[in-house]
C-alpha cells in the first residue's frame, strides 16, 4: 500500500491532467451541441492556442496566466474564421465531407506549425514553476493549484454564460431543438459561429495549461484531440456536466494507472474505461436515449 | 396582411403544393383543413422561411418574405406554434418562454399578459418542459409563441392528441385571441371546433386549393360534410 501522501500527490496529478480534458471536452461538445458536427482538427486548435501563449510569452515575458486569456480570444476567432468559411460551407452536405474537412485540418494546421515552428520542444516557463504548497510530507506545486483554479473559473463563467444570458439561452436552444431556435428567430448562423468561438478557446486555454505544465511541440495536439473524443464518448455526446465527469475521472484513473502499472498503459486504460461504459451504458454516463 | 401567389413547394423532385393562393386579413381567424399528408404543415414551414418556394411569392405587411431567412420573418412579426410543439424539453417553462421573446423588446409587459391567459404557467415556471403533459405542453407551445407579440399567429394542429378538456381550453384561447385582435392562421383535423372559431377557411387537399369560403359555408357544404365531417 502506498503511502497516503503519494496517492494525494497522484490524485492531484490526475486531476490537472483530468482539467485539461474537460477544458478539451467541453469545447467539443459545445460545437457538436449546436452544430452536431465532430470537429477531429480539436486537438490542432489546441495546439494553436499553446503555440499563441507560447509567442505571446516570448516576445512580451508577461504572467502566461494572463496571456491565456489572449491566446483564447485569437484562438476563438481563429475558430470562428474556419466554422464561417469551413465547416458551414460543407455543413448539411454529408457527414463525409465534414469528417474529411476536420481530418483534412488536421493535417494543414500541423504541417504548416512544423514549418513555421519546427518541432522542436518547447515549454511555457511560469514565474510559479519553482513553487510548491509544502504541505509536511505533501509537496504540490503552484502551477498545478491554478490550473485546477482557471479551470474552475472558466467552467463557472461558461455556465453563467449559458444559463443568464440571452445569447447563451440562445446557445442551448439551438442543440436542443435547431428549427424550433429558428422559430424563436435565433439566427442559428451566428450560434454557429459562436460555437466554434467558445469551444476553441476552451482549447485553446487547456493547450496553454498543458504547455505550462509539460513540454510540447506541434504533435501535442494529436494525442490530446483523441483523448477528448474518448471522453465526450464516456461522458456522452453533447453532454457538458458529461464531460466533466468524465474528463475529471479519466485524468484520475491514467494516473493511478501509470503509478501502479506504468505508463505504457496510460492510454490503452482510456479505451478500457470506454469499452466498460460503452458495454453498460452505449450513450455514454449522461447521454440522451434516443 | 398576409397573401400566398401562385406558390409552388417542392422536396427535391416531389411537388408539394401546387399553384396556391390564399389571403389573411387583419384580425381575422383563418383555417386550413385536409386530410393527411395534404400539405397543411409546409404551408406553415414555408410561411416561416423553413421551406423556400420554387415560384410564387408571399407577401407579409407589404414586404416580400419568401426570399427573408426565418429568423428575420419572426422580427416581422410572424410566429408559428409547430406541429408536435417542439419544445426546448431541458429548459424550464420560464426559459421556453425567454426563449419565445428573443427578438421582442418589451418581456416584462408580454410575460404579464401570457400569464393571464395562462395562469398555470406562472405557478411552475421552473418546471423542465419535458416534464410536463401533452396537454400542458401545447399551452406553453402557444405562449411561447405569443411571447414574440406576434401580428400573425400561426397553429399547426394545436389540438392534435389533447383530451377533449384541453383541446376546449385550446379553442378558448383561440376565441380570446381573437377578442384581442390578433390575428390567427389555424391549421387543424378538428374541423368543427376550428370552423366555429373563424371567419373564412380553406380546404387543402393533395397540394392544391380546392374549396374556400367563410367558415359558415363550409360547415354547410356538402363535400366538406361527408369528406371531414362523416356526415
Ligand atoms: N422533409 C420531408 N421530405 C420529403 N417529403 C416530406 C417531408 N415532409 C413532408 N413530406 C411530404 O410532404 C407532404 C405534405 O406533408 P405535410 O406535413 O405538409 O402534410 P400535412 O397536411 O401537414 O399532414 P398532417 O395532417 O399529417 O400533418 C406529405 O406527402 C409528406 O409525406
Ligand atoms: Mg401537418
Amino acid at each position: 500500500m502506498a503511502e497516503i501522501t503519494t496517492l494525494i500527490q497522484i490524485f492531484i496529478w490526475g486531476l490537472t491532467a483530468g482539467c485539461i480534458y474537460v477544458l478539451m471536452a467541453v469545447g467539443l461538445n459545445m460545437i457538436f451541441g449546436v452544430m452536431k458536427v465532430v470537429n477531429f482538427a480539436h486537438g490542432e486548435i489546441m495546439m494553436l492556442g499553446a503555440f499563441t501563449s507560447f509567442w505571446v510569452y516570448n516576445y512580451t515575458g508577461i504572467n502566461p496566466y494572463f496571456i491565456m486569456f489572449i491566446s483564447m480570444i485569437v484562438v476563438g476567432i481563429f475558430g470562428v474564421i474556419i466554422e464561417r468559411y469551413g465547416f458551414r460551407k460543407v455543413l448539411g452536405t454529408g457527414k463525409l465531407n465534414e469528417i474529411f474537412l476536420s481530418l483534412g485540418l488536421i493535417y494543414i494546421i500541423q504541417n504548416l506549425s512544423v514549418k513555421l515552428w519546427t518541432d522542436d520542444i518547447r515549454k511555457i516557463n511560469s514565474p510559479f514553476s519553482s513553487m510548491t504548497l509544502d504541505l509536511g510530507m505533501l509537496n504540490i506545486t503552484y502551477d498545478r493549484l491554478i490550473a485546477i483554479g482557471f479551470t474552475a473559473l472558466i467552467l463557472i463563467s461558461l455556465y453563467l454564460f449559458l444559463t443568464k444570458t440571452d445569447v447563451g439561452r440562445a446557445l442551448r436552444a439551438t442543440s436542443q431543438n435547431h428549427e424550433a431556435a429558428m422559430l424563436m428567430g435565433v439566427n442559428v448562423n451566428h450560434m454557429y459561429m459562436l460555437s466554434f468561438g467558445i469551444g476553441s478557446a476552451l482549447a485553446a486555454a487547456a493547450g496553454t495549461i498543458a504547455a505550462i505544465l509539460t513540454p510540447f511541440n506541434p504533435y501535442m495536439g494529436t494525442i490530446s484531440g483523441i483523448m477528448a473524443f474518448t471522453v465526450i464518448i464516456i461522458g456522452g455526446l453533447g453532454s457538458i456536466p458529461g464531460a466533466i465527469i468524465a474528463g475529471l475521472m479519466l485524468g484520475l484513473v491514467q494516473n493511478f494507472t501509470i503509478f501502479y502499472f506504468g505508463g505504457a498503459w496510460k492510454d490503452a486504460v482510456a479505451f478500457v474505461l470506454l469499452i466498460i461504459v460503452l458495454i453498460i451504458k452505449p450513450t455514454g454516463l449522461f447521454g440522451e436515449e434516443h | 396582411m398576409l397573401k400566398f401567389e401562385n406558390v409552388n413547394v417542392s422536396y427535391g423532385a416531389v411537388q408539394i403544393l401546387w399553384d396556391v393562393n390564399f389571403e389573411i386579413d387583419d384580425g381575422e381567424i383563418i383555417t386550413i383543413i385536409g386530410p393527411n399528408g395534404a400539405g397543411k404543415t409546409t404551408i406553415a414551414k414555408t410561411i416561416m422561411g423553413l421551406f423556400k418556394p420554387t415560384s410564387g411569392t408571399i407577401e407579409f405587411d407589404g414586404k416580400q418574405i419568401h426570399i427573408a431567412p426565418t429568423h428575420q420573418i419572426v422580427k416581422d412579426g410572424i410566429a408559428l406554434v409547430p406541429e408536435g410543439r417542439d419544445l426546448f424539453p431541458r429548459m424550464t417553462i420560464m426559459e421556453n418562454l425567454q426563449m419565445g421573446a428573443h427578438t421582442s423588446n418589451e418581456k416584462k409587459e408580454t410575460l404579464k399578459w401570457v400569464f393571464e391567459l395562462f395562469p398555470r404557467l406562472e405557478e411552475r415556471q421552473k418546471q423542465f418542459a419535458g416534464t410536463m403533459s401533452g396537454g400542458e405542453q401545447q399551452m406553453l407551445a402557444i405562449a411561447r409563441g405569443l411571447m414574440s407579440r406576434p401580428k400573425l399567429l400561426i397553429l399547426d394542429e394545436p389540438s392534435l392528441g389533447l383530451s377533449p378538456i384541453m383541446v376546449n381550453k385550446v379553442f378558448e384561447i383561440v376565441k380570446i385571441l381573437k377578442s384581442q385582435g390578433v390575428t390567427v392562421l389555424l391549421v387543424e383535423q378538428n374541423i368543427h371546433h376550428a370552423l366555429e372559431v373563424s371567419n373564412r377557411g380553406y380546404v387543402l387537399e393533395t397540394g392544391r386549393i380546392t374549396l374556400e369560403g367563410a367558415s359558415s359555408e363550409l360547415l354547410d357544404n356538402k363535400h366538406v360534410k361527408e369528406a371531414y365531417l362523416g356526415m
